[in-house]
């Protein structure tokens, strides 16, 4: 048995178990980092950050049963601190989705088809509506209506109560009411 | 049209509103609020879900993954250009710690040979150090290799005593700031190397244990 052991503590094992956890929820994790950062470096750096923090912690993380919550948690504290050096609060930028805006542009210039076009508009037009929502709000719209994390979920990524998560989530719907323009049905 | 058979319908379609929505569906969601709201709330979730992202540069996953598993600095693999905000970025992961000690220094390119300092901090307790390089010009593509003694680590890169990274150095003072953590109560030496052009500038930073508290931070300047 201490055999077993020893083997599985080497490093190559642990490098392999930590790949085995961590893989499936690189491309997530990628996601909102990049929703987060509107950059994609500034989205690689913090999903490395959120890695070599976690590196270490394979007998935690094995234990963990919601782990792509709990690696999201992870990057959103690497966030917060990012936004903290910069001497302001995560989405308080008002030009915070101007990487987002950059590519709708890109791909509505690409639009062959006049349904996807439209469907481009709708999401640049959608982006400015998510420009006016106060940060709480945005957090939350992102990482449950786009991300698609459940309220309990988004509850243990921002540390907020999932009484607090679906307040913020129906008012949040209640501003895109506004958005809509006649017509849309 | 029943509501919920209209919900029902709604949730089948990957894009209410699309066309693929019966006449009897359309005809419901003008005339009820409820379900046209709801129609909307699910397509409002269906932009927001697909709206595009740029995709990571080749090779994100196994960059990654490998960097973790090495502890690398997130320096690594930069062009100069991005450093500047990446060596504030590595600043930042400890910007709640003690300011332990600010060290100034004339890097001039001609100039070869070790200086050390030392710094007292608490044993077992993060503490930042912060190094000013002070430049008299830009020096571009600049080489940092940074060495720790075993009985040192940096914090959130723990067993990781040699990191490496190109940067550029502006004209004036460069701050570095290492969340530098003492292991035990022997001294430990932070060795830094700035390599540019055919010049190499080293100079260490002895890190001894703080018998009692000292909240004042150290301050040593060396010009």
């Amino acid at each position: 048995m201490a055999k077993i052991i020893e083997i599985f503590r080497t490093r190559a094992a642990r490098d392999r178990r930590f790949r085995e956890l961590v893989q499936p929820h690189l491309k997530p994790m990628y996601r909102v980092a990049y929703r987060w950062a509107q950059n994609a470096e500034d989205a690689e750096d913090l999903v490395q950050e959120t890695l070599t923090k976690v590196s270490g912690r394979i007998d935690e993380m094995e234990k963990i049963e919601t782990r792509g919550p709990w690696l999201i948690k992870i990057l959103y504290r690497s966030f917060v601190d990012f936004h903290r050096k910069r001497g302001r609060s995560p989405g308080d930028s008002p030009s915070n989705r101007d990487a987002d805006s950059d590519l709708l542009d890109e791909e509505l210039g690409n639009a062959a088809n006049p349904d996807i076009a439209r469907r481009l508009e709708l999401q640049r037009d959608l982006l400015k509506a998510l420009e006016v929502l106060n940060a709480d709000q945005r957090e939350v719209i992102l990482l449950h209506d786009a991300e698609g994390y459940t309220a309990t979920e988004v509850a243990l990524i921002l540390d907020i109560s999932e009484g607090t998560v679906k307040s913020r989530l129906h008012r949040a719907r209640a501003h895109f009411k506004n958005f809509w323009c006649d017509g849309t049905f | 049209m029943q509501c919920n058979d209209a919900r029902q319908q709604l949730d089948k379609l990957a894009r209410p509103g699309d066309p693929g929505a019966d006449d009897a569906l359309a005809a419901h969601l003008r005339e009820c609020d409820d379900c046209r709201d709801y129609a909307r709330e699910q397509q409002l979730i269906d932009l927001l879900a697909s709206m595009p992202i740029r995709p990571p540069a080749p090779g994100f996953e196994e960059r990654v993954m490998e960097n973790a598993l090495a502890g690398k600095s997130r320096e690594t693999g930069r062009t100069p250009a991005q450093r500047g905000t990446h060596v504030r970025w590595f600043m930042a992961t400890a910007a709640s710690v003690l300011l332990a000690v600010i060290l100034t220094m004339q890097f001039n390119p001609g100039e070869d040979g070790d200086q050390v300092v030392s710094v007292k901090v608490r044993p077992g307790v993060t503490q930042m150090v912060t190094v000013r390089l002070t430049s008299p010009t830009e020096l571009a593509n600049a080489l940092l290799t940074l060495q720790l003694d075993e009985n040192l680590e940096l914090e959130g890169r723990a067993g990781v005593h040699e990191m490496q990274w190109r940067t550029t150095l502006k004209s004036g003072p460069n701050d570095l700031s290492l969340p530098v953590r003492l292991l035990d109560k022997n001294s430990g030496m932070v060795t830094i190397a700035l390599k540019h052009g055919e010049t190499t500038k080293r100079f260490s930073v002895r890190v001894d244990a703080a018998v009692e508290k000292d909240n004042s931070g150290d301050k040593l300047t060396m010009a």
